[in-house]
């Protein structure tokens, strides 16, 4: 079936701003840009003379390496900035470091940052397309893409399926992103996890929030485990990670709660043991390591879509007015 | 100068000038195939195959992301992807596109099939030659040859299974190459 392309945005800063088409613009170049990996000559042409620039002020890996991936395999210069390599250790402002960097004459810059609103403060500024690749607990939109895309290779579309998000949802941005993603994909989202880190709130957006895991987990087609971040919650939001584990891990007895063909995701790093038995991590329910992989497809595609649209707003304001 | 009508019936005979050509200069060979160009070469390579007797084996290549405008404008999404089922290297390569124009989207699908593997050699077969090329490359197997004006460009519908219904139109051209 064809669907109309789409993308409006020099940017990709979240998910909440994107329509369901563009969402699914995403998907359909993630198809044709996965397509590339299998075969022995990986690299494609695309976005050959274009420079990237990895502006990464928290830590990552799996992030940070799909996005370096992804431009390498589109044939772009690609150069990573650590906050700890950077000037910004020198007092630097990030919209100095920013400025710099388009001065530099890159073509895009990639951000993650600890702070909300970065990644969009950048792209207002800039000529250049800027993607967020997470700041702080706003959005991770490129991890919510190749969730869905995940997702939609495994179970087809996500029209009325229920996906249950387990764990820490309020610092998380990726939980923030897949809930925008998966609703106007037209999916049912339960949240679930301890009241203190699921907060009612969430219902706004169109969840469905409830703390009975196995009520939560019944009929699912999808479970997303979220991280335990034990430098912050462990203190705060639940008494002790053995209640945790007690109370919210998912071990096969749980798992054996959702419908037989459900998929387990986690976006990583996964605590073993603590959000989710390592057995478990490992079956062929779990999609994990196919998340990873998808990781780098949808960056190819995100990077692809935001240089297109740059180029197209510039040949528009190039062109003489009639 | 005029945009010359054909009618379906010229279309088919084409299509069968096409088919009898290849299937002579294929025959000989151990291992070949058709690889129709996303997506008007698509339908053409399984027509010809079929009027060739249907054993010879047929692919598809989706030039796009080779092609030099690639980033001005995004793609349509209809775009078939690139699918050879079959062992490129060493191989007779037939590409195959409705219609010839500046032959940028045949350079994009030849570096797209060589991404695949190194077949034996690679010739060109399109069903329509319109007399726009821009790049030294030219098809070796035309099924009819248009004069058109600069900018205008044809578009041409196959039928799979009535010959009376194929049909060719004349379209206004965008900048993009065809």
């Amino acid at each position: 079936m064809s669907t109309p392309t789409t993308w409006r945005y020099k940017d990709l800063t979240s998910i909440e701003r994107l329509t369901r088409e563009e969402i699914e613009t995403v998907h359909h170049y993630a198809a044709q840009f996965k397509k590339s990996l299998d075969r022995s000559q990986k690299k494609l042409p695309t976005l050959r003379g274009k420079t990237v620039i990895n502006l990464f002020i928290e830590p990552s890996t799996r992030t940070r390496v799909a996005f370096e991936i992804a431009a390498k395999r589109l044939s772009a210069d690609v150069t990573t900035i650590e906050e700890a390599a950077s000037s910004l250790v020198k007092g630097e402002s990030l919209r100095d470091t920013a400025e710099v960097i388009q001065a530099l004459n890159a073509d895009l810059i990639v951000i993650r940052h600890r702070s909300a609103g970065s990644a969009d403060y950048l792209g207002k500024l800039l000529d250049i397309p800027v993607i967020n690749a997470g700041d702080g607990a706003h959005e991770h939109p490129t991890q919510a893409l190749l969730d869905t895309f995940t997702m939609k290779e495994r179970l087809g579309s996500l029209e009325g399926r229920k996906v249950v998000i387990l764990g820490d949802i309020l610092f998380s941005r990726v939980a923030r992103s897949n809930i925008w993603a998966l609703k106007k994909l037209g999916a049912h989202v339960t949240l679930c996890g301890p009241a203190t880190l699921v907060p009612e709130g969430f219902r706004s957006m169109g969840c469905e929030i409830n703390y009975n895991l196995r009520a939560a987990l019944a009929d699912a087609d999808v479970v997303m485990l979220l991280r335990i971040q034990h430098e912050r919650q462990a203190s705060t939001h639940f008494p002790s990670v053995g209640e945790y584990k007690a109370l919210y891990s998912l071990n096969e007895e749980r798992a054996s709660w959702l419908k037989p063909n459900a998929i387990i995701m986690h976006p990583g790093p996964v605590n073993r043991g603590v959000e989710i038995d390592s057995a478990l991590a490992d079956s062929p329910q779990s999609v994990i390591l196919e998340q990873v992989t998808n990781g780098i497809v949808t960056r190819m595609a995100t990077l692809f879509l935001c240089l297109t649209k740059a180029n197209e707003l510039r040949n528009a304001q190039a062109a003489p007015q009639q | 100068m005029h945009f010359p009508q054909v009618d379906s019936e010229t279309l088919d005979a084409a299509l069968d000038k096409l088919s009898s050509e290849l299937k002579s200069f294929l025959q000989p060979k151990a291992h070949v195939a058709l690889v129709g160009i996303a997506n008007g070469g698509i339908p053409l390579a399984r027509l010809l195959a079929e009027r060739m007797g249907g054993n010879i084996p047929v692919g598809v290549v989706n030039s796009s992301f080779h092609r030099d405008d690639v980033t001005l404008k995004l793609l349509p999404t209809n775009f078939a992807l690139t699918d050879l089922d079959f062992e490129i290297d060493g191989a007779t390569i037939v590409l195959v596109d409705d219609v010839f124009a500046t032959g940028r989207t045949v350079r994009a699908a030849l570096n797209e099939l060589f991404d695949y593997g190194r077949p034996e050699e690679v010739r060109m077969a399109t069903l329509v030659d319109i007399g726009q090329k821009k790049l030294p490359l030219q098809p070796d197997f035309v099924g009819l040859y248009l004069e058109l004006e600069p900018g205008q460009k044809v578009k041409v519908c196959l039928s799979a299974d009535d010959a009376s219904a194929h049909t060719i139109e004349l379209e206004a051209s965008s900048k993009s190459f065809a």
